[in-house]
């Protein structure tokens, strides 16, 4: 049982960095927002142009940027969550006996007041 | 077999679990159960509610000591499914140690339901009681074999019924189990349940061989039908369970696309099937295709060309294909570098409709191709894909120019599919394309792989028509489908007729299970066909063929008879090939009676003479008129079409010696395999037909014989060696008859019979149409057949005398209105002339 509930941790762990794209998103972090890019093809040279261009294609990675970073932190919460209630569990299971007694000791003491 | 083999439920996890659930089924303690349930999930509710109201303390308490209560209830019902239930050991490591010669207890591996069902047997210390019948009708208690016998169309009680009255094995159990557990290992089964018993005693009992036997069934139709119930079973398990990983996909997550460019337009003529997968799943499993579709894969991630095509009819299953390879691709079971893909199934008509310039049509092509390329992720399905580079369909645009740069580029991937014309036609006339596709032929399923693809296919038939698919109902598909339609392929016509079929049945019976004689009845009605077993009334025209023949045709007792044993032999099945029904050659002079025979078989066999398709092959003199019979690219033959449009027909070719010899060598294949490929590349069945040709050839050794007073039966064994020698016909064509028929010259008692008949057909006529009761003396009768008679042209001029003796005369006499309706009248010798 507790075999099949860390396989099941170790599953929902991949799941989460594939569903967020954590390597594409590490790996990509910087580059332009989908293939978003604005090339100055002439013709001569036109500063104004050019310059335009590259502010284009700046917004295009910050855009990129943001929404990758937005998701990596996504990420790392939801994983932290997940984390938590799974190790509650794994510890209920663990301690389940004790977790019993402490129930019934606690439900009879407040049922029947200070015994 | 070791002695240390036994089956005993004392001491085994599942025994225990057996007598558990038998004290705790009982109506006491499922209250309790339910009382457990409501008051648990209220504690829980009430505990998290404490934060909020603040409930007195001691409601608090009893929540906290209610919900201890729940999670021991829960926790052994949780030990009582997975570990009392369910084997410790595994069924292989079990099967070694008996072969070992280890003692082992089979019904520690029984599945809850075996052992539930099988309790009282192994229970018992009547020596008796652990007997194959006791254990035949044990198993019919559970409901593991329900699917089993369903799909067999098997009465449950039904069998309890044959068991309890023709079953009388007593011998002892164990081996037959041990025999399950083999079966079971090989259905890679945690343990033993019910259907691996009923797969056992189909494997091994001469009386469940006998059953199945009855059924035409085979016990490898029994594995096949279990390993239906496991692929669906495996299919259900995969989506159930609170803690179930494999309900995890990776697809590459919400980022996949971010690296890849935009598709908007191409978005507006064209479906996401990556996408449609991924969202909504593929309820269909892709069966007998991983080698078409390793091949889509190979062919996309090769470097030189990675552009593939499908070639196959429509309905073979190329679309099949390539949602497989999608699956494939969603599940992450292709090569990485194709796990990114989206394929995008372009529809070509929505893109090229309602533009008529070139220009704009070129442009429009253009920026979907470009747009695919820059994306760098997409890989275009293109069904039909000879249409996108034929002329004809996209006026004077020639999008082979704007579409061929990008083949070369490796940022676009393209699968098109085609049918073989299509492929020959556009893509392999021009060298261009052809280079540029890896093709991949798709061929239809075999027999065994159309077993499964229906088993996975029917659930969604179910679902449409409400109603239950027999396993027969399936095979009888298979095989009629086979037989009957050769004009589409497997899976589409398989499919189309189980789907039919289901929606007649269940249009005529509501919800209902669907057995081969509905496929039959089916298939009757769709191609006006008297198929499956010989049918009361069929039979009875078939064992009184003969006298039915010659009640239409005078004389010629050897021909009739021939043709009668021919047909018997075909549908009483003794032969099973795909050949016609019968082939004849006719042979005798003019006005012997071989088209009336002909006629005559019509009417008796498919019930009229418009079941009659002749051909006179005088009109078939030169090369060219092969194709009037074929048809060609553009135009449809006039025999395969017919044919296609009437499988069940008598074809007569008549005067066949006049046909020019290359269409004489098309009669080799039919008559052979029962099998023609039209014009335009599609087989056509004659399995279905009866085949006769008639011949004047060889008439004259016919007369010879007659006058030197030879036996007419040697002369008809003598006539083909005759025909052969003379070079009428050529001997492989003969060969292939089921028979050469010699007909006699008729004598004047036939002609004399002949003109009665005439008579009588006339009598009949004018008694339906005119309502005037004809009577003709006999000696009229003997005066007509003597003007009708002619040895050289047999009972040809008899119609004409008819004609001008009796026809005119009462023509007269009615319009003259001398006769009229409710009038009788006699004909006499003096009123014939």
């Amino acid at each position: 049982m507790l075999t099949a509930t860390f396989s099941y941790f170790k599953h929902l762990l991949a799941y989460l960095f594939d569903f967020f794209s954590v390597k594409i998103c590490i790996t990509t972090l910087f580059a332009v927002w989908r293939r978003d890019t604005t090339t100055y093809t002439g013709p001569g040279f036109n500063i104004k142009a050019m310059f335009e261009s590259m502010v284009l294609n700046l917004a295009s990675i910050v855009v990129g940027f943001c929404v990758k970073m937005s998701t990596l932190m996504a990420y790392l919460v939801m994983t932290a969550i997940f984390s938590l209630l799974m190790s509650l569990y794994i510890l209920v299971w663990a301690l389940f006996p004790l977790v019993l007694v402490a129930l019934v000791y606690f439900g009879l003491k407040y049922l029947l007041g200070n015994f | 077999m070791p002695t240390e083999i036994s089956i005993r439920p004392s001491g085994t996890t599942i025994h225990k679990a057996v007598v558990l659930d038998k004290i705790f089924s009982n109506f006491i303690f499922r209250l309790i159960f339910f009382l457990i349930w409501v008051f648990g999930i209220g504690s829980i509710i009430a505990i998290g509610s404490h934060y909020f109201y603040h409930f007195d303390i001691r409601i608090v308490g009893l929540s906290l000591f209610w919900l201890a209560v729940f999670l021991v209830y829960l926790a052994f019902r949780k030990f009582f499914g997975s570990k009392l239930k369910k084997p410790h050991i595994s069924l292989s490591e079990v099967r070694d140690l008996a072969t070992a010669g280890k003692g082992v207890n089979l019904y520690a591996l029984f599945s809850y339901d075996l052992a539930s069902a099988t309790e009282a047997i192994y229970s018992t210390k009547d020596p008796k009681g652990d007997s194959l019948l006791s254990l035949a009708n044990a198993i019919l208690n559970t409901t593991e074999l329900n699917f089993i016998l369903l799909r067999l169309g098997l009465g449950k009680e039904d069998l309890r019924n044959l068991i309890t009255k023709n079953y009388n094995a007593d011998g002892s159990t164990t081996s037959l189990v041990l025999h399950a557990l083999d079966l079971a290992i090989t259905a890679n089964r945690k343990e033993i349940s019910a259907v691996d018993i009923f797969w056992a005693f189909c494997d091994t009992d001469p009386f469940f061989q006998s059953i199945l036997k009855s059924m035409k069934l085979v016990p490898a139709d029994i594995a096949n039908v279990v390993h239906w119930q496991s692929t669906l079973a495996d299919k259900a398990e995969e989506s159930e369970g609170v803690f179930n990983y494999r309900r995890f996909k990776m697809t590459g997550g919400i980022g996949r696309d971010w690296v890849f460019g935009y598709t908007n337009f191409l978005r507006m003529y064209s479906i996401d099937l990556t996408e449609s997968i991924r969202e909504y799943g593929l309820s269909l499993e892709v069966i007998a295709r991983e080698k078409e579709i390793r091949e889509v894969e190979e062919a996309l991630l090769s470097q030189a060309n990675g552009n593939v095509i499908m070639v196959g009819d429509a309905g073979i299953g190329k679309r099949t294909i390539i949602l497989g390879f999608v699956k494939n691709l969603v599940t992450g079971n292709l090569h990485p570098s194709l796990g990114k893909r989206h394929i995008f199934q372009l529809d070509i008509e929505s893109l090229l409709s309602g533009e008529s310039d070139p220009g704009v049509l070129m442009d429009k092509v253009g920026r979907v191709f470009s747009e695919t390329a820059s994306a760098g992720n997409v890989i275009l399905y293109i069904e039909n894909i000879d249409n996108l580079f034929a002329g004809d369909t996209v006026g004077k645009a020639n999008l082979s120019e704007v579409i061929l740069p990008y083949l070369d580029s490796n940022e676009i991937h393209i699968v098109g599919s085609t049918d073989v014309a299509g492929y020959n036609n556009t893509i392999l006339s021009n060298s261009g394309l052809a280079k540029r596709f890896v093709k991949i032929t798709v061929r239809e399923p075999d027999d065994k792989a159309m077993i499964s693809v229906l088993e996975d296919t029917v659930p969604t038939i179910e679902y449409q028509t409400k109603a239950i698919i027999s396993y027969e109902a399936i095979k009888a598909a298979i095989k009629a489908a086979g037989k009957y339609i050769l004009n589409q392929p497997n899976p589409e016509k398989s499919i189309g007729l189980i789907d039919g079929a289901a929606t007649k049945a269940v249009a005529a019976r509501g919800e209902t299970i669907i057995l081969p004689a509905d496929i039959e009845s089916y298939i009757a009605e769709k191609f006006d066909l008297p198929t499956g077993d010989v049918a009361a009334k069929e039979s009875e025209i078939l064992l009184n063929l003969e006298q039915k023949m010659h009640a239409l045709v005078i004389g010629q007792a050897m021909a009739v008879d021939s043709i009668a044993n021919a047909l018997r032999r075909a549908r009483a099945k003794v032969t099973d090939t795909h050949k016609p029904i019968g082939s004849f050659l006719f042979l005798g002079p003019t006005g012997v009676g071989k088209t009336a025979t002909a006629k005559a078989l019509a009417n008796v066999y498919f019930g009229g003479e418009a079941k009659m398709i002749r051909y006179d092959m005088s009109e078939y003199q030169n090369k060219d008129d092969i194709y009037r019979l074929i048809g060609s690219g553009t135009e449809q033959g006039n025999l395969t079409t017919a044919v296609r449009e009437n499988p069940f027909s008598l074809l007569l070719f008549d005067e066949i010696e006049k046909a020019e010899p290359d269409i004489l060598n098309l009669f080799l294949q039919i008559l052979d395999e029962g099998i023609m490929t039209d014009g335009a590349g599609k087989k056509v069945s004659f399995a279905n037909t009866i085949i006769i040709a008639t011949s004047n050839a060889g008439s004259e050794l016919i007369y010879q014989s007659i006058k030197d007073g030879v036996d007419f039966s040697l002369v008809s064994a003598k006539l083909t060696s005759y025909i052969i020698d003379q070079h009428l016909f050529r001997a492989e064509l003969l060969n292939r008859f089921s028979a050469v028929i010699a007909f006699a010259p008729l004598s004047q008692a036939e002609i004399v019979q002949i003109a009665k008949l005439m008579i009588e057909t006339l009598k009949k006529t004018i008694q339906e149409t005119q309502g005037i009761e004809v009577t003709v003396d006999e000696a009229a009768v003997t005066r007509l057949s003597e003007l009708g008679f002619d040895p050289e042209m047999g009972a040809r001029p008899m119609e004409r005398i008819i004609q001008e003796k009796l026809e005119n005369l009462l023509a007269d006499k009615i319009l003259r209105k001398e006769l009229k309706d409710g009038d009788k009248f006699q004909i006499t010798l003096d009123m014939i002339k």
